[in-house]
């Protein structure tokens, strides 16, 4: 296993320095840009899949194409890590989709019988990730990405309008149609995802 | 369980339930994972210097001399057929796609991740 210390020596670098460096050959700033970006990727295909081995595929895909745009990286022209999140996004929609075609619904996940403690508070997670994650699937881009920011980063809106380059006003906008949109399409399983009806 | 307990709007629940997913603790990325993603940057990285990608015929172009060689390439290679000696060049050569540009690769790259935002 190969040591990849969080308090390496290139640790608050620029992402988009690292990625140059990266380019150049800088096989500290591969390892810096793994330590930094990695773990984000993951985190965000774990809430949008909910299942730990899909994660780790969609993880290990997304910095592959990272890794091999880096030499034409244009610097200016976007932020790595806004670029990796998109990335990772769409390549999780599309996992949704096709899981979609397959016919997986809903009651067909994290099935087994688990008599753990905890094991209900678990299911009941599993349940609101995957059905957030559909939902939120069949969504346009830009409302999908405002929506995930916003709830799943934290991202304030003039933060979210920066990553991606549109107005306050259009995040707000994009906001609160992603929201209506879930809200339609989960509205008949609300009970089902542990909240009270009325 | 979730208890709304100040309704302002049919679907508030919405931004409750947005915020337990975000607030469930995720599990870190396993350390076998790391370490592939590790090997694979290290595997993909352009040799120190700058001067390489590690992908297929895309180094064996710039061993040919890189970008600014590709329009003699095609060129000799055109005249090549033209006076029935196409068969000098190397025929990998001629897998060569004239219009593939770095920065066709770039768009590419972006274009194939969505990276144009659909309206929306």
């Amino acid at each position: 296993m190969t040591r990849m210390p969080l308090d390496c020596e290139l640790d608050g670098t620029d992402e988009a320095d690292l990625l140059a460096r990266y380019a150049r050959g800088d096989a500290a700033a591969a390892r810096a840009l793994t330590v930094q970006l990695a773990p984000r990727a993951h985190a965000q295909a774990m809430r949008m899949l909910g299942d730990r081995a899909e994660a780790e595929d969609i993880t290990q895909e997304a910095m592959m194409r990272l890794w091999r745009v880096a030499p034409d990286w244009r610097a200016g022209e976007a932020k790595v890590s806004t670029w990796l999140y998109r990335v990772v996004a769409n390549l999780c929609t599309d996992r949704l989709r096709r899981r979609k075609g397959r016919g997986v619904a809903l009651d067909d996940v994290a099935e087994p019988p688990d008599p753990s403690p905890g094991a209900e508070a678990r299911l009941l997670t599993t349940a609101r990730r995957t059905a957030v994650a559909q939902a939120l699937a069949n969504l346009p881009e830009r409302q999908r990405l405002a929506v995930m920011l916003r709830h799943f980063e934290g991202a304030s809106n003039p933060e979210i309008a920066d990553r991606l380059d549109i107005s306050v006003e259009a995040v707000e906008s994009l906001t609160a149609r992603g929201k209506r949109a879930l809200a339609a399409a989960l509205r008949g399983q609300k009970a089902a995802l542990g909240y009270e009806t009325g | 369980m979730t208890r709304m307990t100040q309704k302002r709007s049919p679907d508030d629940w919405i931004d409750g339930l947005l915020d337990d997913i975000a607030r469930t603790p995720v599990d870190q990325p396993s350390t076998d994972l790391m370490a592939r993603i590790l090997a694979d940057a290290l595997a993909e990285q352009p040799a120190p210097g700058g001067v390489a990608s590690s992908r297929g015929w895309r180094k064996g172009l710039w061993a040919l001399g890189g970008w600014a060689s590709l329009s003699g390439l095609v060129a000799a290679t055109v005249v090549g057929f033209a006076v029935g000696l196409g068969g000098v060049l190397d025929a990998g050569l001629l897998a060569i796609d004239a219009s593939w540009t770095e920065s066709s690769y770039y768009q590419d790259a972006l274009n194939a991740n969505g990276w144009y935002l659909e309206d929306g």
